[in-house]
């Protein structure tokens, strides 16, 4: 087996507006290792968010193309959708509008082990077990199955989400600024679970954030983007202490770090 | 006398399932030209407070205790009194500046407004000195620009002309509230350094609230901790920074200083924040204290001053672990 599961090559994708199109992304390639966490940090308009919903099949690229485990993306049929699902599932950034508001826990959680199932529908025990598993899984109690979202804080609705991204037990793992919208202490609990999954589910994790910050203890590999394009990129140990580019350099310098005078 | 004192403010929401306190026993001092940085998570009751010495609160918002600006009371005061309060003494910035501007009106016409009602200009004087505004913010071609509409200019440009309104007639008190949360790193440092050196010209309070310690520390000569509704911990920024008391603090400090090296697992504040409509018995932050007392559950920590020997500094905290040292 191919020690890449995600490789984008060439991407380019561009929005229509008025008086022309504005380029989003463009030329754009990398590839994601096995178990490994890429980060993708850039700046709002650096084409980041682009990037993931181009990875995760939720916009076609004019040009370039990504192949998941070796087989390129395809969306027109149902069966490569569910395919595709099986194997890649995304974290969005606000962990309470991506779960729907009148499901309870326990639904939104069992609807992706329901959709990839075709019509070999699993038993209701196999289910049930496979959501206690779930939930004890990122943390939570169990009694949280009979709850509804705005029941939940900020952070337990994110590890509901990311319990519903692992129901089909993924390979690749899209985190679209998963703690962008949390307090820093609740943060902080949300990368913990994030690198204790990924070693113990082997996961390979593609990292979007703004900032440098959160991506210092989980990144592997690191990509800086500007304005549509990779301004640099490399083992992000390397990048964040020896900085090559002049964007990333203003970028770590533009961080706010604690001052005591 | 300071410029603004605040005692034993409370402010509190009356709901179907009972009254919920979001700002519980909330007293400081602030003076002339000073700086004070309020830092709290969500539901902490920081902007609460901000919008309640605007006299911004919801109608249905039920307000306690005491504000005093120059030694005049806000609370209870009338519409008409406090609207020419505001943008005169007191003055407010957003943390979101395209909901906070009217987007069918210039920029120029928008900034020109604040003063022709505050300091009877005229129109042509008005649009004179907005120019002047925007130019002193740091927006180029100030004539041009000011005939502009908030849609054409970027996050951090928009940031700039509420910046340019609030301090178009000179208040004595600034309050911004996450100014730079919607912003990018590079843009937030601009605007940061742009708040500080106007606040220092003008010779202007400043308020900053904000969820990110680091931001507030370069920024504000004091720093105040909330959570839960309520003060944590009070002082000189270095001092609460450097010899921080609070539990909480120590711990906020811990995941702060961990995110920027280290390896490994971060070190984390267990649980989740209190939840206002069934919040915590005692200290607010007792369920996730490290150092939890059996008292702490049961007895909200009054807010003392923090003992040291030879010490004059006003360093304030609210927890029974200092009573019993």
């Amino acid at each position: 087996m191919s020690a890449v599961v995600l490789k984008v090559a060439d991407l380019r994708v561009s929005y229509r507006r008025s008086g022309g199109s504005f380029l989003a992304l463009e030329g754009v390639g990398f590839e994601l290792i096995r178990g490994q966490t890429l980060a993708v940090v850039g700046e709002s308009g650096s084409g980041k968010s682009t990037l993931a919903y181009a990875c995760a099949g939720l916009l076609t690229p004019e040009q370039g193309s990504v192949e998941l485990l070796g087989r390129p993306l395809a969306r027109q049929r149902a069966k490569d959708l569910r395919w595709q699902a099986q194997h890649l599932q995304m974290v969005f950034q606000d962990p309470v509008s991506s779960l729907n508001p009148r499901q309870t826990i326990a639904k939104s959680l069992a609807e992706p082990l329901l959709s990839v199932a075709g019509n070999a529908r699993p038993a209701a025990a196999e289910i049930s077990k496979r959501l206690a598993e779930l939930i004890a899984q990122v943390g939570l109690r169990q009694d949280i199955a009979n709850r509804y979202p705005h029941e939940l804080s900020g952070g337990q609705c994110q590890r509901v989400a990311i319990a519903r991204a692992l129901a089909n037990r993924p390979e690749v793992l899209i985190c679209d600024e998963p703690v962008s919208a949390l307090d820093i202490s609740v943060q902080a609990q949300v990368i913990n679970l994030l690198l204790e999954l990924q070693q113990k589910l082997a996961l390979s994790i593609l990292f979007i954030a703004h900032d440098l910050g959160v991506v210092r203890r989980i990144a592997d590999q690191l990509i800086v983007m500007h304005q549509g394009k990779i301004v640099e990129r490399g083992p992000a140990r390397q990048i964040l202490s020896e900085p090559q580019h002049p964007y990333t350099q203003n970028l770590l310098a533009s961080e706010a770090k604690l001052d005591f005078g | 006398m300071s410029l603004l004192e605040v005692s034993q403010l409370k402010v509190s929401y009356p709901t179907r399932d009972g009254v919920f306190d979001v700002v519980r026993d909330l007293s400081f001092e602030l003076d002339e030209a000073d700086s004070l940085g309020i830092a709290g998570e969500s539901g902490s009751g920081k902007s609460q407070t901000a919008l309640a010495i605007m006299g911004l609160l919801p109608a249905n918002a039920q307000v306690g205790g005491s504000i005093r600006l120059d030694g005049q009371e806000l609370i209870g005061e009338s519409e008409r009194v406090l609207d020419r309060l505001r943008g005169k003494s007191l003055a407010m910035v957003f943390q979101d500046p395209m909901s906070a501007l009217n987007p069918y009106m210039t920029v120029g016409r928008q900034i020109g407004e604040v003063l022709e009602l505050h300091q009877g200009m005229s129109a042509n004087e008005a649009a004179k000195r907005s120019c002047e505004l925007l130019q002193m913010t740091g927006i180029d071609e100030p004539g041009r620009r000011s005939k502009a509409y908030p849609h054409q200019f970027s996050g951090g440009q928009r940031q700039r002309i509420l910046i340019a309104m609030a301090l178009a007639c000179g208040p004595r008190l600034l309050i911004a509230d996450e100014p730079t949360t919607a912003l990018d790193v590079t843009v937030q440092k601009k605007i940061l350094e742009l708040l500080r050196s106007l606040c220092k010209e003008t010779g202007t309070a400043l308020i900053l609230i904000s969820h990110d310690l680091a931001v507030l520390s370069g920024m504000c000569r004091n720093l105040m901790i909330m959570y839960g509704g309520r003060e944590m911990e009070r002082g000189p920024s270095q001092r609460v920074l450097l010899q921080p008391t609070h539990p909480y603090t120590a711990a906020l400090l811990r995941t702060l200083e961990d995110l920027h090296g280290g390896a490994g697992a971060l070190a984390v504040i267990p649980g989740e924040p209190p939840d206002l409509r069934n919040p915590p018995g005692g200290c607010p932050f007792h369920p996730r204290c490290s150092e939890v007392l059996p008292h702490c559950s049961k007895e909200i920590p009054r807010t003392r001053p923090v003992r040291r020997i030879g010490d004059k500094q006003s360093h304030w905290v609210a927890c029974h672990l200092e009573q019993e040292q």
